[in-house]
């Protein structure tokens, strides 16, 4: 295909994520090198409230006061200021703080368990670490139970697939601001989970009590929610494995097993790798379940991180800060995925 | 206190029970002015009841918007420092208004006031003042208190608790009541909630959160240990849970009779009575909080809830100030007295409120309005957990606190 | 299927309880709120659970009929029609050319699309807020069609590239030969054959308006809401519990048309990935 032709088929496409992705990365990454305040002063306020029942209550303090311009708008100031965002919101000085600190722990498992506790007492790292936890630990899990709900579905019979599918799909279609709280409910104190484990004699189970428990939660939930994604892309998948293909390796002798790994597999590839892909930016942005699930002591994600900053601190500029590394981190993990895509592109004949 | 006596012997108090039952009737809403009001505001039964008689006031010609939404945090401070801001009024509260306030995107509101003063009865003591400026006019008012099971604290001969040491002591005699699962419930498991929950302990405790003068965080002294411990002893006569546990799990516990004694906001009390809601109907008993020190004050804080109207609005303040206005007038809260805690003298005070009004004669201040609380209440909220936890010594995680705290306020300007 | 492909008993066993724990899995949390849905709240939140209380439609009342939910009902199926539509129109060419294009442009703009996949929504939104604000934009139907659409786009282009290159090139350049412009060629070579690839990248299309919350809820205002946004709102009302149960009854209401949807597309679903005209 010539240059021309391809720039006019992925011109509208392009066009829209330039204008309303790009250019507000841009806007991000400027963000996140420049620093901004109203400019205030503190002065001696006298505030007076109402308590309740008519009284009120006068309180003297020292408060931050915008000083205003000639016209009486507030003053913004702004500031360049380089990596200095970034090197905050990763918390770089802290954590070469952390590994030159001499440690006096008497063997090195003790010293590098000590040293990670520190690592993951900064909030970056702390988010880092559950966050790649998180990534690691639902990727195979949900392309493990996509993969066999594809080839088990597969096997059902015809009048049964469609709405074998449809329930297959709702983790994955219903918003997970409401599935998430679904989840959370069933997993409460007294909730219909805990009192079924203890009516069979399981004991009283605290599922958010501590770091192993909630973890485990939050990554179960993850797998639920990604693997009918995994699913309905390999079933269609394997719609497409040639039976030709199947049926000549079962002649030849091969077993059930190694017709999928020989032929159905190696086709299937290419969806695959989208698949993980896509889940890999998906996990990387874990949000709802840290965040419905109050777990915040003991499992954090950088896309939390954004969002605190953004939405309690309203400071741009760190929720910036933070955005800027989500991308750079994602980029790195993505390397693999780039460099197979990279070879396939001119691999195509 | 004279206010006060006056007001609650002019106040017949109600002694039944009656629930949410917003009357939309009898509207009559008659503004003058033509144009478009959009009104942004947080979402609860009372804002969603006052939204409803904002726009009653639409007519050809005016039109009347409110958003009602549980982002707003988030969508007024941008919208008020936009160049201009597509909403002219929005609710806010005590810790909400000082980040607007301070910035200088609130318009003073005195001009107004004493223009409508008269048409819609706004009283003295529903204006927020900052200086000479007001900046807000509140229309409700609200308070943790303790909740507690009367039955089950008479079974054991437990007196209700005065101080938090009285409340662990009470707890460690229900140690083994099969009733209960846990003695106790706070809102421990949102980040905001649990620093509010320090907060309201730490300043009966006596302490500072903030440097008046230099605004360096100061809540990591003796006070923060000592309150940071109590919340840690507290926690351990809560849920294992707990810390995932919100206002909503508390409230339910408490509903549902599965625990002794909870911390809860005073403006949902009637719900513990409502046979739709509640297992324990006529068995919750209510107090004032307990106080931190045995000769100290109580450890709970006032807040309130108020209409602004920022500088940058691309609206009429006039018509939007008429519009917010005629949504709390003194006919508003006759007609739905028992929803809220409302600040006007038309309000007739239930037995819900008793505990309230016991908070404010023993004197709690209001929630500190200073933008740097508001920060620091969420760098506690994010941090403190671990020590709760165990993860981490008190002390830890209140550097760990004053450190989120130095940053932000050093962002923001506050600290050079 | 050939005989020989008959899976033995134990197989076919296991196969099936597989996959009866997952549907019951995948169903269990949405039985339950289900079930919820139509209790006061005592009931549904009720110490022990119990499997069986009072029955009302009280819930579904208040969020329909008093809280006039059909007006953000009305919101969610303009925005998500439109934007599932212009989002495949302008996406399926897109792709198309990445699948068939050789020079290294294709990759840098696929791995470009990566990056803009990765940004969060929430940090859009600060650029977003003060661009519409200004150029008055805000909270109107196109803006969030347009939002949606261009945020679906890499997503949509990498999965339909897949698809596309998995359709044999012989037989569009056979178009080619005869004479076609590369146009033609795709509309009269490819596009027949495409469908099974739209039917599925347009189901997630769909999923990314309906269940939009953040961008949706904080572009528009209070009567131009979707019903996800809606929804949000009251399912942070834990403090009101009778709010929250009106939230629950939203949120079954709102699954019930997926899944209608999905059961009534599902022939189409399951035929478009079966046509057979995706050959490996």
């Amino acid at each position: 295909m010539r240059t021309g032709t391809f720039l006019g088929f992925v011109a509208p496409s392009v066009l829209s994520m330039l204008l309303l992705i790009a250019v507000p990365l841009v806007g991000v990454v400027y963000l996140a090198l420049y620093q901004s305040h109203v400019k205030t002063e503190m002065v001696e306020v006298r505030t007076k409230v109402p308590l309740f029942g008519g009284l009120s209550r006068d309180q003297v303090s020292y408060v931050p006061q915008a000083v205003l311009d000639e016209d009486g708008r507030p003053i913004r100031v702004w500031d360049y200021v380089g990596m200095q965002n970034l090197a905050k919101a990763s918390e770089i000085d802290e954590l070469g703080r952390i590994l030159t600190k001499p440690r006096d722990e008497a063997s090195l498992p003790d010293m590098i368990d000590s040293m990670y506790r520190d690592i993951t007492n900064l909030d970056f790292w702390s988010a880092f670490e559950f966050t790649m936890i998180y990534v690691v630990a639902t990727t195979p899990l949900m392309l493990a139970v996509g993969f066999l709900l594809a080839l088990a579905v597969n096997r059902a019979t015809e009048q049964l697939k469609g709405s074998l599918i449809f329930v297959s799909l709702l983790p994955m279609i219903v918003t997970p601001v409401v599935s998430s709280l679904a989840v959370y409910w069933l997993f409460l104190d007294n909730a219909i989970v805990a009192t079924v484990l203890r009516e069979l004699g399981l004991g009283r189970i605290y599922f958010l009590k501590d770091a192993v428990t909630i973890r485990i939660l939050i990554i179960a939930y993850g797998v639920w929610y990604a693997a009918p994604f995994a699913f309905i892309i390999l079933y269609a998948g394997l719609q497409t494995v040639p039976k030709e293909s199947l049926e000549a390796a079962r002649v030849d002798g091969a077993t059930r097993w190694q017709a999928i790994r020989l032929v159905t597999i190696p086709h299937l590839m290419p969806l695959f790798a989208v698949v993980v892909l896509i889940h890999l930016m998906d996990a990387y942005r874990v949000f709802e379940p840290i965040l419905v699930f109050n777990s915040r002591v003991f499992a954090s994600s950088l896309q939390y991180l954004v969002y605190i900053a953004m939405s309690f601190e309203d400071n741009i500029h760190r929720a910036a800060a933070y955005a800027v590394l989500t991308v750079i981190g994602i980029v790195i993990l993505l390397t693999p995925v780039l460099i197979s895509t990279w070879r396939e592109q001119r691999s195509t004949p | 206190m004279k206010p006060l006596r006056t007001w609650l012997a002019s106040a017949a108090f109600a002694a039944t029970a009656s629930f949410f039952s917003p009357s939309l009737a009898n509207a009559a809403c008659a503004i003058e002015g033509s144009g478009e009001v959009n009104v942004i505001t947080n979402f609860f039964p009372t804002l969603e009841l006052l939204a409803a008689k904002m726009k009653e006031c639409a007519k050809p010609g005016l039109k009347v918007e409110v958003k009602l939404t549980t982002e707003m945090k988030t969508e007024i401070p941008r919208a008020f420092e936009a160049a201009s801001s597509p909403f002219d009024g929005a609710a806010v509260a005590n810790s909400s208004i000082v980040q607007l306030q301070s910035k200088g995107q609130l318009m003073p509101l005195n001009d107004l006031v004493a223009k409508y003063k008269d048409t819609y009865k706004i009283e003295d003591q529903m204006l927020i003042r900052f200086g000479d400026d007001i900046m807000a006019v509140a229309f409700m008012a609200n308070a943790q208190i303790l909740y507690y099971r009367k039955d089950i604290l008479e079974k054991h001969g437990i007196a209700v608790p005065t101080t938090y040491d009285e409340l662990l002591a009470a707890c460690e005699k229900l140690k083994g009541d099969p009733e209960v699962d846990h003695c106790f419930s706070a809102a421990y498991g949102n980040s905001w909630e649990l620093g509010n929950e320090f907060i309201d302990i730490f300043v009966a405790m006596g302490g500072q959160l903030a440097d008046p003068q230099t605004s360096q965080a100061t809540f990591n002294g003796p006070e923060g240990v000592a309150t940071l411990e109590l919340m840690a002893k507290l926690a351990g006569y809560m849920s294992p849970n707990a810390l995932a546990i919100d206002f909503g799990g508390v409230k339910q516990e408490m509903q549902q009779g599965r625990t002794a004694m909870a911390f809860l906001w005073g403006d949902i009390a009637a719900s513990m009575d409502n046979p739709e809601e509640s297992k324990v109907v006529d068995k919750v008993g209510l107090a004032v909080a307990p106080k931190a020190k045995a000769d100290g004050a109580i450890s709970t804080l006032f807040w309130w809830d108020g209409y602004v109207i920022p500088k940058n609005l691309d609206g009429d303040p006039d018509l939007t100030f008429q519009v917010m206005m005629e949504a709390i007038k003194a006919e508003t809260v006759t007609e739905n007295n028992d929803i809220t805690l409302w600040l006007r003298s038309n309000y007739k005070p239930t037995k819900y409120a008793d505990a309230i009004v016991k908070s404010v004669e023993a004197g709690a201040p209001p929630f500190p309005m200073t933008p740097q609380v508001d920060l620091a209440i969420l760098a506690l909220g994010e941090n403190i957990g671990d020590a709760i936890a165990g993860k981490e010594s008190a002390q830890q995680s209140l550097d760990d606190a004053a450190k989120a705290y130095t940053r932000a306020a050093t962002d923001a300007g506050y600290l050079k | 299927m050939s005989a020989s492909d008959r899976l033995p008993l134990w197989l076919k066993s296991l196969n099936t309880a597989g996959l009866g724990i997952w549907l019951f899995v995948a169903m269990f949390p949405f039985l339950w709120m289900f079930l919820i849905s139509f209790r006061l709240p005592v009931d549904a939140f009720s110490v022990p659970p119990q499997l069986f209380a009072p029955f009302t439609l009280r819930n579904f009342y208040g969020v329909w009929v008093t809280d006039g939910f059909w007006r953000y009902a009305v919101n969610t199926g303009v925005v998500t029609v439109f934007s599932v539509v212009i989002s495949l129109a302008i996406a399926c060419p897109a792709a198309y050319a990445l699948s068939r294009y050789r020079g290294s442009l294709g990759f840098w703009l696929l791995v470009a699309a990566l990056i803009f996949r990765a940004m969060p929504h929430v940090v859009l939104l600060t650029a977003y807020r003060p661009a519409f604000f200004s150029l008055g934009i805000w909270s109107r139907y196109e803006t969030l069609i347009i939002v949606l659409t261009a945020i679906n786009q890499p997503f949509t282009i990498w999965m339909m590239r897949s698809f596309f290159m998995n359709i044999p090139k012989e037989l569009d350049e056979a178009a080619l030969i005869d004479g076609c412009s590369r146009f033609q060629a795709f509309r009269l070579a490819i596009m027949p054959v495409m469908w099974p690839g739209v039917v599925t990248a347009a189901l997630f299309a769909f999923l990314l308006s309906y269940n939009d919350f953040l961008i949706s809820s904080q572009l528009m205002n209070g009567e131009m809401q979707t019903m996800t946004a809606a929804l949000g709102n009251y399912m942070g009302q834990a403090k009101h519990l009778d709010k929250l149960m009106l939230g629950i009854a939203g949120a079954v209401s709102v699954t019930i048309p997926v899944i209608i949807l999905i059961y009534l597309f599902q022939k189409q679903i399951v035929a478009g990935m079966t046509a057979g005209a995706v050959k490996g």
